[in-house]
């Protein structure tokens, strides 16, 4: 069974329309908390009501799932997602297992797919809503470098999110949903650029280098 | 796992799908005490242990020992239909030792039980 990309990046776009998401970064848990069947809480929270300690229920479920992870519960036929995610990571690894598990939720994987296909499903899942492609080629019309700086500072991903979105296969999005997502992120896009350029550095870089910024205060 | 008692104690309190509140309240163990046995801390004594298990409708024998086959308290009563299957969909959760598995899954139960009032009202508009 081969993981089904082209639905994944689909419903990412369409999950952007539908909950009307017009600017970065993208809270997946904004989002998962308006999903009247799933329950998100945190590994303290899970401790707590269990009287566990936190260190104990992280290792109950094993080491690949310290950022967060989904259940399901079907009754009667009907589907309950909890969603468990570690609150102390810092918010762009944070954001990027809930947006996993959005995709989980969405894609509504229910354990009968073998397991790296509902991950590779998820993942991409993750990566088309917290980097909109749309959102990029916005970038690419107003002639600015696409730097990891520039999609860091506009999405709230960066270095492993980034990496990963690369490797993603490429898709194809109807371009309809494409404008939608393009028209949805065009003010916030717009609104960014401006306030670069009034921010612009004496060098003409768009964006600060941090590294400049150090070296000014090298003894 | 620390002890055995421990993995039959998430075992009852999972199939009983109940939190470790309600099982204090129910056995009238401290909170902290149920903690600690859960968390591999200490082993309950023979009379704590005697009151968890009814708490929990299974066998004392089984809870204390494990020697016992695991059973409820009224053997003539029929198992209710099974209406729901609770899932985890985390990564290399199959990988993991049995046991650790049924914890996990344990602990999965016991949140969907304690917060089915919530899935209840709000069940109708599903993704």
């Amino acid at each position: 069974m081969n993981p089904d990309f082209q639905r994944a990046a689909t419903l990412a776009a369409e999950t952007l329309i539908k909950y009307r998401i017009d600017s970065a970064p993208v809270s997946p848990l904004h989002i998962l908390k308006k999903i009247p069947n799933v329950l998100v809480v945190s590994y303290e929270e899970l401790s707590h009501e269990m009287g566990m300690d936190r260190k104990c229920v992280m290792d109950t479920f094993g080491e690949k799932n310290q950022d967060a992870f989904t259940s399901i519960n079907m009754v009667n036929g009907k589907s309950q997602y909890l969603v468990t995610y570690n609150q102390k990571l810092s918010v762009n690894l944070a954001q990027r297992g809930l947006a996993r598990e959005l995709g989980h939720i969405l894609l509504q994987h229910d354990g009968t797919k073998p397991e790296k296909v509902r991950n590779d499903e998820a993942r991409c899942f993750a990566h088309h809503i917290l980097v909109p492609r749309a959102m990029i080629h916005n970038i690419k019309a107003t002639g600015i470098r696409l730097t990891t700086e520039v999609l860091g500072n506009l999405t709230g991903c960066y270095d492993l999110c980034l990496t990963c979105m690369r490797r993603q296969p490429p898709v194809h999005i109807d371009p309809e949903l494409n404008r939608q997502v393009r028209d949805l992120f065009m003010p916030y896009i717009m609104n960014f650029f401006e306030f670069q350029k009034y921010a612009r550095h004496k060098d003409g870089s768009a964006l600060a280098d941090f590294g400049n910024y150090l070296e000014g205060y090298e003894e | 796992m620390k002890n055995e008692f421990q993995y039959r104690l998430l075992k009852a309190i999972g199939a009983k799908q109940i939190s470790a509140a309600e099982l204090s309240r129910m056995s009238g163990v401290n909170k902290v005490a149920i903690s600690n046995y859960i968390n591999g801390v200490y082993i309950p004594k023979q009379d704590k242990c005697y009151a968890l298990a009814i708490a929990l409708d299974v066998d004392p024998g089984w809870l204390m020992t494990g020697d016992e086959p695991r059973k409820t308290r009224n053997e003539n009563a029929e198992d209710p239909p099974k209406t729901e299957e609770a899932r985890i969909l985390a990564k290399g959760i199959d990988k993991l030792p049995q046991e650790q598995r049924e914890q996990a899954l344990s602990v999965i139960k016991a949140m969907f039980a304690k917060y089915s009032n919530y899935f209840e009202k709000e069940n109708d508009d599903e993704p």
